[in-house]
């Protein structure tokens, strides 16, 4: 009996294992593919010797390899690129290049998708950024050719600073091999470059300086204003309350013609003739102020 | 070997069928350019041209754009030729672009010149022909939106001086 | 004379020989690039095709055929240039551009297909002749004019009718304003008089 239990001590963890193991195969096998290659900078130290899933996966790299059948040729529009120095790209402006292709075996060859990767320089295992695949779908007869277009946008933030430039072609032919090929595979600069003149910054300055000119015009005009207002009222304070008027009248509050008649009626009979003039005086520097 | 003797032998010929070129050529061209800067990115110059001689035939023909670039000229019916090149709706300069066409002979003679580094003009051209640009059309000079808010200010302008005038 | 025209034809066919054997290596390779050049696809307005033709090759592509027949005549209306032409030469490490302008008739999803290229891949009278595609613009979709005009047209006309209509608003209190002022103006004026 306890021999039975040792045994089943041994067994039951084998078969969990080995239920345990199947399912890892089933979810290797949902795994995105590239998560996959990712995995492999680590996988090639740490999981030495992992199950058949990884040992299937490095023997299916070779395979999808070019076709010798495939003739596949790069060139840089965009950019203007002779091939003799490193390739400099200018971040923020579009890079279109052009595969051409051509078919020198007796299949039908069907390219599929071609997508561009930018790696990190010292391992090019490493992404930084992938940049989409375009899907062609191009079937191309034995003995023909084909140009294939692709651009894309190295990004601002990138700029100054190499990058493994990565250019994969993935194709098959009529009896359904797959291939893939990196057409380009090279370190390459990112360069930025500054224009010298640019109309839409120098007029967003010329608006905004426009803008501090308005505001300190206003400014002026507002200080200018209150300043005129306060001496006058300092003015007019001692007037309205001087001698002048003894009844304590605020002739403000009168109309200019009311004024008027009252000043001439006034006129005749008052011993000090230019005072009963000094409210149209204020009045008029009123106006004046306010406007 | 034979045939490229043979080969050779009929270059020859060619060559000298070549000495009866083309003498007298009447040009007659039309130009096409877009003119829509809206909606294009690039301005398409396009020009058509139909050559007749008085004798001879015409070699295949190579013209010289504004920017100095040598192309061969397509060739779209029984003498009629096509030339075209495009620039972007920022650089492209309205007025009169001339392109100088060039025979094989006069092609050869400026493929030695630009080998040489020297100025292409001295190689005199088969003829002329001229492409016009009457410039694009790339958006209102006005948007319609900024006459309205200045409008709309001027407007409220008065009716604000209007109304001060009152209450003062 | 006679001997110095012996030296030059030997050293041509000398030269032809090289290049036919190099060229089965390195013979004229073109790569043809078929762009549109629209920022919209408007349907009766321009649409620029630009075909540019690159030879990477190290010997001329001669006998240059170029055919788009991905423009159907009742659908599309070529304005400028020719959708099919020939090149009689087109030198090595040299590229250049071709351009149609079409306009399309009709509204809705194209599929911008690729050209047809035919050349021949030497100077060689036995060169064998190539077929070649260039690359696909892809799908775009063309917009009906009455609603690119509704998106980017000037909108006076609107901005017009939109002033006359804010119009009474703005005129009736104008003109009763106006009309006080100018009747107290009238009672004022004769007072003053007075």
């Amino acid at each position: 009996m306890k021999y039975f239990f040792l045994f089943s001590l041994l067994v039951l963890p084998a078969v969990i294992f080995m239920v345990d193991n199947g399912n890892k195969m089933m979810a290797y096998a949902d795994e995105d593919p590239i998560d996959e290659e990712e995995a492999d900078v680590e996988g090639e130290t740490e999981e030495g010797d992992l199950t058949a899933t990884e040992n299937e996966e490095d023997e299916d790299g070779p395979q999808s390899k070019a076709s010798p059948d495939a003739d596949t040729v790069l060139l840089f529009t965009k950019p203007n690129f002779q091939g003799a120095s490193q390739l400099e790209l200018v971040a923020g402006n579009p890079v279109e290049f052009l595969v051409g292709f051509r078919n020198k075996g007796p299949l039908d060859f069907v390219v599929d998708t071609i997508d561009a990767s930018f790696r990190y320089p010292m391992d090019f295992n490493f992404f930084i950024q992938n940049f989409s695949a375009i899907g062609y779908n191009k079937i191309i007869k034995p003995s023909h050719e084909a140009t294939f277009h692709y651009s894309f946008l190295p990004s601002e933030a990138f700029a100054g600073r190499p990058f493994g430039l990565n250019i994969n072609l993935v194709y098959h032919d009529a009896s359904g091999n797959s291939f893939q090929e990196a057409v380009f595979n090279e370190t390459v600069q990112i360069i930025e470059i500054d224009e010298g003149f640019d109309g839409e910054t120098f007029f967003l300055y010329v608006f905004l300086a426009a803008g501090v000119v308005l505001l300190l015009v206003i400014g002026q005009q507002t200080l200018l204003s209150v300043g005129k207002k306060r001496p006058a009222a300092k003015k007019a304070a001692p007037v309205e309350t001087g001698t002048n008027n003894p009844n304590n009248v605020d002739y403000d509050w009168l109309p200019a013609q009311t004024l008027a008649s009252l000043n001439k009626d006034k006129s005749p009979k008052s011993p000090k003739g230019g005072k009963p003039q000094s409210p149209r005086q204020r009045k008029a520097k009123r106006s004046t102020g306010s406007e | 070997m034979a045939d490229h003797f043979l080969f050779s032998v009929l270059l020859l010929v060619v060559f000298v069928g070549l000495i009866s070129a083309c003498t007298n050529p009447q040009v007659t061209s039309k130009s096409f350019t877009t003119q829509d800067a809206t909606i294009v990115t690039h301005i398409g110059f396009i020009s058509e041209f139909e050559v007749k001689c008085s004798s001879g035939d015409i070699s295949s023909l190579y013209a010289e754009l504004p920017d100095g670039s040598i192309i061969p000229a397509a060739v779209v019916g029984t003498n009629k030729y096509q030339v075209s090149w495009t620039e972007d709706t920022k650089t492209a300069a309205k007025g009169t672009h001339k392109i100088r066409i060039f025979e094989e002979d006069g092609y050869a003679a400026l493929r030695k010149v630009l080998r040489g580094n020297e100025a292409t003009s001295s190689v005199s051209e088969f003829f002329n022909i001229s492409v016009v640009h009457p410039g694009a059309y790339s958006g209102p000079w006005l948007r319609s939106e900024f006459i309205a808010v200045i409008a709309s200010l001027f407007v409220s302008y008065f009716a604000v001086t209007k109304k001060g005038k009152i209450v003062a | 004379m006679l001997q110095k025209l012996a030296i030059l034809f030997a050293a041509f066919t000398v030269a032809i020989c090289v290049e036919e054997k190099t060229g089965e290596i390195q013979g004229a390779r073109l790569l043809i690039s078929k762009q549109i050049l629209n920022r919209y696809l408007v349907e009766g307005k321009d649409i620029e095709v630009r075909y540019s033709l690159h030879n990477i090759g190290k010997s001329p592509a001669v006998q240059v055929e170029l055919k788009d027949n991905g423009f159907n005549s009742d659908a599309f209306e070529v304005v400028g240039g020719h959708l099919s032409t020939k090149f009689a030469r087109i030198p090595p490490e040299s590229n250049f551009t071709h351009v149609v302008v079409v306009r399309p008739n009709k509204y809705g999803y194209f599929n911008f297909s690729s050209a047809e290229v035919s050349y021949k891949v030497s100077d060689a009278p036995d060169a064998q002749t190539q077929v070649s595609y260039s690359s696909e613009p892809g799908e775009g979709g063309i917009v009906a004019f009455r609603d690119y005009d509704k998106k980017f047209s000037s909108h006076y006309w609107d901005w017009l009718a939109f002033a006359l209509m804010t119009c009474p608003s703005l005129v009736i209190p104008l003109v009763l304003w106006y009309n006080s002022k100018s009747s107290y103006e009238k009672v004022s004026k004769p007072s003053k008089k007075n």
